[in-house]
C-alpha cells in the first residue's frame, strides 16, 4: 500500500512540473514575442478587416445578382444598370481595400519573422560560445543543428502565422454563422447538422493515419540509417564480399517502407475527398433549399447564391484553425527544444571570487595540481588523487593508455571542467580565482582533431592571435618549416579551406594548427596527439624548431611515439586516472616500473 | 537541355502506367462530374426559379399557381436528388484515385531507391571515393525524396489541364460571348506568378547555399569548441555568425516582401475579374442575349479556370528547386556502366599459389597529374610474415588498395598466382585475401551478427576463440555474443571496434591477411599481447603488416620500405638497418636508438 502511495505521489509530482515547464516555455514565448507586439497586434488588425470584408462582400454581390434577376411587368429582364454600377465599384474598393490589408499584414508578418528568426539565432549563437563543454559534448551536434535550422524556423514563422489564422478564422467563421443564420436559419440549421458528422469521421481518420505516419517515419529512420551505415563503411563492405547481406537486409526494409508509406498517404488522402464530400452536400443542399424557399417563400436568388458562396467558405476557416492548433503543438515541442539549449549551464567565469589578478606579469607560472580528482560521472572517477608540479618552462611529457585520463587532465588545465576535488594552482594562485577568457589567453592548445574553419589558411593560423600581422604569421609558418608547402599550393596563403578539406593531408592540417597555437604567444603550450599523423622525420624537424621556440615555455605533450617524449624534461605516466611514475625517461627506464614495460614490450 | 534528363525518369511513371491510366480515367470523370453541377444550378435558377420555360408551357395549358408552384418544386428536388448523386459519385472516385495515388507514389520511390541503392553498391570502388560517401548518402536520403515528389507532381499535374480544359468547354458552352474575360484573368495571374518566380528564382538559390553555410558554421563551432575556447575566439565566432545570419535575414526579408504580395493580388485580380464578369453579364440579361443561371454558372466556371491556371504556374515554379536533386540523383543513376564489360573474369581458387607479384606498376588517380605509385616491382612469396613501412602520404595504403584490385593500375601489372589480377573477379580475390584496415566499419546488429557476416557457418565456441585472439575476452564476457551494436558501431570505443573488425577478418580463414595500421588506436602493451597470439593463430597463413611505426613490422621476415611512391628499400631489420637511408632515419627518429 506505501508503496502505490508513494508512486502515486510521484506522479503528481511530475505533472506539476511538467505543467509548471510548458508554463515556463509559453511564459519564454510570450517574452520573445512581446518586442514585436505592436507589429503583430496591427498585423491582425489587419487580418480582421480582411476578414470582415470576406463576410461582407457575398452579401453584396448576392443583392447585385438579385438585382440581376430583376423582371418588369412582362416577366422579362429590366436591369436598373446603374445600380450594379454602384454597386460593382463599391465591391471594387472593397476587394482593393481587403487586398491592401492582406498584403500589408503578411509583410508586417514576414518581416516579424525574419527578425525573430534573427535574433532567436544570434541567441543560440552566442549561447554555443559560452555553453559548459560538458553540455556540448553531451548532445549529439545533429540535435543543435537541426534546433538552429528547423526549430527556429518553426517558432519564428509557423508560430506568428499560427496565431494569426487563428484569429482570423475564427472571426470569419463567426461572421459568416452570422450571415448565414440572418439569410435563412432554415438552410443553417440544415447545414449544422451535416458538419459535426463530418468532423467525427475526420478526428477519427487524422487519428488513424498519424498512426501511419508513425510507422512510416520509423522505416524512413530505418533505412537512412541502413544507407548511411552501408556508405560510410563502403570500404568494409566491399572488401568482405557482404554486399548481397547489404541488399538483402535494404529491400527488406525498403518493402516494409514502401507498405507503410502506402497505407500513411492513403489514409491521410482520405481527407480532401472527405473535405469534398463536405463542401458538395453543403452546396447541394443550399441549393435544394434555397430553391425551394425561393418558389415557396419567394426567398431571393441573391440570397441563394450569396448562402452557397459562404457555406463554401465557411469550412475553409474551420480547415486552417485546426491546421493551426496542430501547428502550434509542434511549435510548442520546438520551443522546448530551443529553451532547453539557452537554458544549459554557462561555463563559470569565475569559479569563487572575482579578483583582478596581474595574470600576464605574474613572477612564475608554476603549476601545482594538488590532490585532484575528477568524474564526468559523479560516481566514476576519471582522474583519481593527482598531484604533481610543473615549473614555468619545462617541457612535461604525458603517456599512457588510451582512455587513462590524458585529455581529461589537459581538459581541467584549460578549466572546461572543474574538479571534484583539490586544487589546481598557477603562480601561487587557485586558477578558479582568474578570469576564465583571461586565464585560457595564457594557453596555446593544439588538439587531438585538427579543427581548421572554412576560410583561408592565412586567417586559419591568425585564428591563434587576431592581432597577427601577414608578416609575423609567415614568419611563424617559415619556423615550423611549413612555409615551403604552403607557397606550393596554387594560391598560397590564400588558399580555401573547404568543407571536409581534402586539399591537405592530417599531417599538413596538424601542423597549421601548431602554427596558430604559436602564434598565439602563450605561456603554456598544450599538444595533444598533436603530431600523430606527422611522418617522423617531418616531426624531428619540428621538434628542433619548437625547442627553440618553446626556450621559457611551458609544454604539456602527450603522445603516443616515444621518439616524441623521450627529450621531455619529465615523463608522467599515467593508468586509469591515476599518476603512476613520473621522472625523465632515463630514470623512468632505471626504474623498471610500467614505463619501461611498455617501452621494451613496443620495442623489443 | 537539362530537362532531358528529367525525361528520363519517366520510365518509373511507366512502370505504374496501368493504374496511371485508370487514374487519369477516373481524374477525368471526376471532373466532368464537377463542371456538371453549376451546370444544374443553372438550370435549377433558371427553369425552377425563375419559371423558364414553365411560363410558356404553363401558358399554353392553363395551369393554376398551385400547379406551377409543385412543378417547380419536383424540379428543385428532382435535380437536387440528381446533384446529390453525382457529389457521392465524386466522393467515392476521389477515394479511389487517392488509393491509386498512395500506390504509385510509394512505388515509385521505392523503385527509385532501390535502383540507385544497387547502382551504388555496384559502383567501382573508385567512383565511391570520387563521390564521397557524405555526399552520397544525401543523394540517396533527401535528393530521392525531392525526385519523388517531383515525380508524384507531374502525375498531380494532369489535373489541373483537366479542369482548364473541361472549364472552357463549359464557359463557352454558357456564355461564348465573355470567353476574352477569362482569357485576360488567365494571362494576367500567369504573367504575375511568373514575373515573381523570375525574381525570386536567383534570391531562392542564394538562401540554399546560405543555409548550407549555417549548418557548416554551426558544426564548426560545436566541433571546435576547445579550440575556439582555448584562444577567446568566442567573440571572433559570434562576429562571424552575426555577419551570416543578418545576410540571412536581408535576402528572407526581401523574398517574404515578394511572395507577400503574389496571393493577395492574385484574389484581388480574380474578384476584379468576377465583377467584371458580372457587369457585362448584367448588360446580356437586359440585351436579353443570355440567362441569369448562365451567368451564375459562367462565373463560377472563370473562377476555377484561373484556379487551375494558378496551379500549374506554382507547379511548374518548383520545379527548379528539385532540379538539382534531380541532377545529383541522375549523375548515380546514369553512371556509365563501362566497368561491367569485362566479363568470363576466372575465380582465384582457395588454393591459389600464395604469391603476389607487382611488375613496375604505376597509378595515378584519375585526373590526377601526380603519381601517387611509381614503377613498383616486387615479389612476395611468402615465406613468413611482410612487413610494409611507410611514412604517411608514402602510397601505401595505395599500394594495398591495388593489391586487392579495388584500383586497377595505371601501368604495369599484378599477378596474384599466376593470374593477372585484371582477369580475376574481385569476389574471389575478397575470399583468399583478408583486409583490416584501421577506417573499418561495423554495421547495426549484434557482435556475433557482425562478425558472421564473412563466414555464416562460424559456431559461438570458434568465436568466442578468435575474440580472445583480439584481447576482448573480458569485453565478451562482460556483454555477451549478443551484445547489441548501434549504427557504425558507436556504442563500442575506438579501440574495441578495431579489434572486432579483425575478428570478423579471423573468422573468414583466409590465405593472406594484409593488417593495414589496425594497432595504431592501441597502447603499446594490448598491441604486444595481440601481435604475438595473432601470429600464432595465423600460422597457417601469410600476414602483411603495414604501418608507419617501426616497432609493427620490425620482425617481419621481409619489409618493404616505402617514400613518396617508390620503394627505397626491400629486406629484414639488419639488413635494413645496414643499407636503407630512409629506414635507418625512421629507427633513429621513432626508437631513439639502432639496436
Amino acid at each position: 500500500m506505501n508503496v502505490k502511495n508513494e508512486e502515486i505521489t510521484l506522479n503528481s509530482n511530475n505533472f506539476e512540473s511538467k505543467d509548471k515547464n510548458s508554463n515556463m516555455v509559453r511564459k519564454r514565448i510570450y517574452n520573445y514575442f512581446y518586442k514585436y507586439r505592436v507589429n503583430i497586434c496591427f498585423a491582425v488588425f489587419l487580418y480582421v478587416i480582411d476578414a470582415f470584408i470576406t463576410v461582407l462582400s457575398p452579401k453584396i454581390a448576392g443583392q447585385g445578382i438579385t438585382a440581376l434577376s430583376n423582371l418588369n411587368a412582362d416577366g422579362l429582364p429590366d436591369i436598373d444598370l446603374n445600380y450594379i454600377l454602384r454597386l460593382l465599384s463599391f465591391l471594387l474598393v472593397l476587394y482593393s481595400l481587403s487586398g491592401l490589408c492582406t498584403c500589408l499584414a503578411r509583410f508586417l508578418i514576414s518581416k516579424t519573422s525574419v527578425e525573430l528568426i534573427y535574433e532567436i539565432r544570434r541567441d543560440i549563437s552566442v549561447k554555443i560560445n559560452k555553453v559548459s563543454l560538458s553540455y556540448a559534448e553531451s548532445r549529439s551536434r545533429g540535435d543543435i543543428l537541426s534546433c538552429i535550422i528547423n526549430d527556429v524556423e518553426t517558432l519564428g514563422s509557423s508560430f506568428i502565422n499560427g496565431i494569426c489564422s487563428l484569429v482570423t478564422s475564427l472571426i470569419t467563421a463567426v461572421g459568416i454563422s452570422v450571415m448565414m443564420i440572418s439569410i435563412s436559419w432554415e438552410i443553417t440549421f440544415t447545414v449544422f447538422l451535416v458538419i459535426p458528422l463530418i468532423i467525427i469521421i475526420m478526428i477519427f481518420l487524422v487519428k488513424k493515419s498519424q498512426h501511419y505516419f508513425l510507422g512510416y517515419q520509423q522505416n524512413l529512420g530505418k533505412i537512412n540509417g541502413c544507407i548511411e551505415e552501408t556508405l560510410s563503411g563502403y570500404e568494409t563492405v566491399k572488401v568482405l564480399n557482404a554486399e548481397k547481406d547489404i541488399l538483402n537486409n535494404f529491400d527488406s526494409i525498403n518493402n516494409d517502407l514502401c507498405n507503410t508509406s502506402y497505407k500513411a498517404q492513403f489514409s491521410s488522402g482520405f481527407t480532401s475527398p472527405i473535405m469534398a464530400l463536405l463542401s458538395n452536400i453543403v452546396y447541394v443542399i443550399s441549393c435544394i433549399f434555397g430553391g425551394y424557399l425561393a418558389v415557396v417563400r419567394g426567398m431571393l436568388i441573391g440570397d441563394i447564391t450569396a448562402f452557397i458562396t459562404y457555406s463554401g467558405e465557411f469550412i475553409k476557416p474551420l480547415m486552417s484553425s485546426a491546421g493551426s492548433l496542430s501547428g502550434f503543438q509542434s511549435t510548442f515541442a520546438a520551443s522546448k527544444r530551443i529553451f532547453e539549449l539557452l537554458d544549459s549551464s554557462d561555463e563559470q567565469p569565475y569559479y569563487r571570487s572575482k579578483l583582478e589578478l596581474p595574470l600576464l606579469t605574474m613572477d612564475n607560472y608554476n603549476m601545482e595540481f594538488k590532490n585532484v580528482s575528477f568524474g564526468y560521472d559523479s560516481n566514476e572517477l576519471t582522474i583519481k588523487n593527482i598531484s604533481f608540479k610543473i615549473k614555468q618552462g619545462q617541457s612535461v611529457a604525458i603517456v599512457g593508455e588510451t582512455g587513462s585520463g590524458k585529455t581529461t587532465l589537459t581538459k581541467l588545465i584549460m578549466r572546461f571542467y572543474n574538479v571534484n576535488s583539490g586544487e589546481i594552482i598557477l603562480g601561487g594562485k587557485d586558477i578558479t580565482d582568474f578570469e576564465i577568457d583571461h586565464y585560457r589567453s595564457l594557453f596555446g592548445i593544439v588538439t587531438q582533431s585538427s579543427w581548421l574553419y572554412s576560410s583561408t589558411i592565412l586567417e586559419n593560423i591568425r585564428y591563434g592571435n587576431i592581432k597577427a600581422s601577414d608578416e609575423q604569421i609567415k614568419f611563424t609558418a617559415q619556423k615550423i618549416g611549413l612555409n615551403h608547402f604552403i607557397e606550393s599550393l596554387p594560391n598560397g596563403y590564400d588558399t580555401v579551406l573547404e568543407e571536409g578539406i581534402t586539399n591537405l593531408s592530417e599531417g599538413q592540417k596538424q601542423l597549421l594548427c601548431i602554427a596558430r597555437a604559436l602564434i598565439s604567444d602563450c605561456k603554456i603550450l598544450i599538444l595533444d596527439e598533436a603530431t600523430a599523423s606527422v611522418d617522423t622525420f617531418t616531426e624531428s624537424c619540428l621538434q628542433k624548431c619548437l625547442k627553440e621556440i618553446l626556450k621559457d615555455k611551458t609544454s604539456i605533450i602527450i603522445a603516443h611515439r616515444l621518439s616524441t617524449i623521450q627529450k621531455a624534461d619529465v615523463i608522467f605516466v599515467m593508468q586509469d586516472g591515476e599518476l603512476i611514475e613520473c621522472g625523465t625517461h632515463k630514470n623512468l627506464l632505471l626504474k623498471k616500473g610500467v614505463y619501461y614495460e611498455m617501452y621494451f614490450k613496443a620495442y623489443n | 537541355m537539362k530537362y532531358k534528363k528529367l525525361l528520363k525518369f519517366a520510365k518509373y511513371l511507366k512502370i505504374f502506367s496501368k493504374e496511371i491510366i485508370f487514374m487519369f480515367l477516373a481524374i477525368v470523370l471526376n471532373q466532368v462530374c464537377s463542371l456538371i453541377l453549376p451546370m444544374f444550378m443553372s438550370r435549377l435558377v433558371d427553369v425552377g426559379i425563375r419559371r423558364n420555360g414553365i411560363e410558356d408551357f404553363s401558358s399554353k395549358i392553363f395551369l393554376s399557381e398551385q400547379e406551377i408552384l409543385s412543378i417547380q418544386s419536383n424540379y428543385i428536388i428532382k435535380t437536387g436528388l440528381l446533384m446529390l448523386g453525382v457529389t457521392l459519385t465524386i466522393v467515392f472516385i476521389s477515394i479511389y484515385i487517392n488509393c491509386k495515388m498512395a500506390k504509385i507514389s510509394s512505388g515509385i520511390s521505392s523503385a527509385l531507391r532501390t535502383d540507385i541503392f544497387h547502382k551504388v553498391m555496384d559502383l567501382p570502388y573508385e567512383c565511391i571515393d570520387k563521390f564521397s560517401p557524405s555526399s552520397l548518402i544525401t543523394r540517396l536520403t533527401n535528393d530521392v525524396e525531392h525526385v519523388q515528389a517531383l515525380i508524384l507532381m507531374f502525375a498531380q499535374m494532369i489535373i489541373p489541364p483537366i479542369v482548364m480544359i473541361g472549364g472552357i468547354i463549359m464557359a463557352l458552352n454558357t456564355g461564348f460571348s465573355m470567353m476574352w474575360i477569362t482569357i485576360l484573368g488567365s494571362m494576367v495571374s500567369g504573367s504575375l506568378i511568373f514575373l515573381c518566380f523570375k525574381i525570386l528564382m536567383p534570391h531562392l538559390k542564394i538562401v540554399q547555399k546560405l543555409e548550407d553555410k549555417f549548418n557548416l558554421m554551426v558544426k564548426e563551432q560545436l566541433t571546435g569548441i576547445v579550440t575556439i575556447r582555448g584562444f577567446n575566439n568566442q567573440k571572433f565566432e559570434e562576429k562571424r555568425f552575426e555577419e551570416l545570419n543578418s545576410k540571412f535575414a536581408n535576402i528572407s526579408l526581401f523574398i517574404n516582401k515578394i511572395s507577400s504580395f503574389i496571393s493577395p493580388v492574385l484574389t484581388v485580380s480574380m474578384n476584379v475579374l468576377t465583377a467584371l464578369a458580372l457587369w457585362i453579364g448584367a448588360n446580356k440579361i437586359n440585351d436579353r442575349s443570355m440567362e441569369l443561371g448562365q451567368v451564375i454558372a459562367f462565373m463560377q466556371y472563370t473562377v476555377m479556370i484561373i484556379g487551375a491556371f494558378v496551379m500549374i504556374s506554382f507547379m511548374v515554379s518548383m520545379i527548379p528547386r528539385f532540379m538539382v536533386s534531380v541532377e545529383r540523383v541522375s549523375e548515380i543513376l546514369y553512371f556509365p556502366n563501362d566497368y561491367k564489360n569485362i566479363r568470363n573474369l576466372k575465380k582465384l581458387s582457395k588454393k591459389f599459389e600464395s604469391n603476389i607479384e607487382f611488375e613496375n606498376v604505376s597509378f595515378k588517380y584519375a585526373g590526377a597529374s601526380e603519381y601517387v605509385l611509381k614503377n613498383i616491382s616486387f615479389s612476395l612469396n611468402f615465406i613468413g610474415t611482410i612487413g610494409i613501412i611507410g611514412t604517411t602520404g608514402s602510397g601505401k595504403s595505395t599500394l594495398l588498395k591495388l593489391m586487392l584490385g579495388l584500383y586497377s593500375p595505371t601501368s604495369g601489372n599484378i599477378k596474384i598466382g599466376e593470374n593477372n589480377i585484371n582477369e580475376l573477379d574481385r569476389t574471389s580475390i575478397n575470399n583468399s585475401i583478408s583486409y583490416v584496415s584501421q577506417k573499418d566499419s561495423l554495421f547495426s546488429g549484434t557482435v556475433s551478427s557482425n562478425l558472421r557476416i564473412s563466414n555464416p557457418e562460424v559456431t559461438d565456441e570458434e568465436l568466442l576463440e578468435v575474440l580472445k585472439i583480439v584481447q576482448l575476452e573480458e569485453f565478451i564476457n562482460k556483454k555477451g555474443l549478443n551484445f547489441k551494436i548501434l549504427q557504425s558501431g558507436s556504442n563500442v570505443s575506438g579501440g574495441q571496434k578495431q579489434r572486432l573488425c579483425l575478428a570478423r577478418s579471423l573468422v573468414k580463414k583466409s590465405k593472406i591477411y594484409i593488417l593495414d595500421d589496425v594497432f595504431s588506436g592501441l597502447d603499446f602493451k594490448t598491441e604486444h599481447n595481440l601481435k604475438n597470439s595473432l601470429i600464432n593463430y595465423l600460422k597457417e597463413s601469410q600476414i602483411i603488416f603495414v604501418s608507419q611505426r617501426i616497432g609493427t613490422v620490425k620482425d617481419a621476415n621481409k619489409i618493404i620500405v616505402i617514400d613518396q611512391g617508390e620503394i627505397v628499400g626491400m629486406g629484414n631489420h639488419q639488413e635494413l638497418i645496414q643499407k636503407c637511408e630512409v629506414y635507418k632515419r625512421m629507427v633513429i627518429l621513432q626508437l631513439g636508438r639502432i639496436f
